[in-house]
């Protein structure tokens, strides 16, 4: 998502407010594929956030070259134990587990990126910080 | 030497003798713990009585002095000060769920998602994205 990401988790995440939960659509192939893993990768390290959002930043590195070297790369310059992230970025230990998580999703027919569930509500594809309070914030109140 | 002048010569010095082996006799023994039922030297009270008489009478301030130093010494007055009151709001250790940094908590979900911030948070937002 990252739009106004930042946002939310400043405003809402931060204060224990809303719990932010991350499900993987892969629609970009096998550099999807290896994107969202490294992200589980990194999550066994407890960098899974830290990977999320470096990916988005540098999405750009991500269409060029060898896409698990470019991975590698990053968690390398994140200060990652490499041995254990290259590893199990190799092994394609969370392959299988993706994958399910990419079909749970449609079938529930998510189709856009991004969309967002809050408790219920769908957002459809990428809207300015306001919106998401819209919702939001009546769901806060006693 | 008439007999009645031997008999008034010896009477003298009889006098005279007596009180000096009095005061030659030997020191009682000094007082000893005792079990019940032993038996025990005497111990002459008189004498004692005078040794604790004349303690008391030699030194009757050192002691009382000396109480007073340690009582001194062992509580001294203090003054209560504003810094010793307690304040009106008292800072407590409970940290509440407002001063957590709930972005440095991550985890998964029981079906293995991966989520951020607190887990019993009123509102969950799902966010179903790429990173392409």
């Amino acid at each position: 998502m990252l739009g106004t990401e930042p946002e939310i988790k400043e405003r809402y995440v931060k204060t224990g407010q809303v719990k932010l939960v991350f499900n993987p659509i892969l629609d970009h192939g096998d550099r999807s594929v290896q994107a969202h893993q490294a992200a589980e990768c990194a999550g066994e390290q407890s960098m899974f956030w830290p990977m999320h959002d470096r990916l988005f930043e540098e999405q750009g590195s991500l269409y060029g070259g060898d896409t698990r070297e470019v991975l590698k790369m990053h968690a390398a310059e994140m200060g990652l134990d490499t041995a254990a992230f290259n590893t199990c970025l190799d092994e394609q230990r969370y392959l299988e587990k993706i994958q399910q998580q990419d079909a749970y999703r449609r079938e529930l027919g998510i189709r856009t990126r991004p969309t967002l569930d809050i408790n219920g509500q769908l957002v459809v594809g990428p809207q300015p910080f306001p919106a998401f309070e819209a919702i939001i914030e009546p769901l806060l109140a006693p | 030497m008439p007999i009645n002048h031997w008999l008034l010569a010896i009477g003298v010095v009889s006098t005279l003798l007596l009180p000096a082996c009095g005061a030659a006799a030997p020191e009682p023994p000094p007082a000893q713990l005792e079990a019940p039922g032993e038996s025990a030297a005497p111990t002459p009270t008189k004498l004692v009585e005078v040794e604790v008489a004349a303690t008391e009478t030699t030194a009757p301030t050192e002691v009382p002095t000396a109480v007073v130093a340690a009582s001194t010494e062992a509580a001294p007055v203090v003054e209560p000060t504003e810094e010793m009151t307690a304040p009106a709001e008292t800072p407590t250790e409970e940290v509440t769920a407002a001063e957590v940094d709930w972005l440095t908590n991550e985890g998964q979900t029981e079906e293995g998602f991966a989520f951020l911030g607190n887990p019993d948070a009123p509102i969950v937002l799902q966010d179903y994205s790429d990173f392409l």
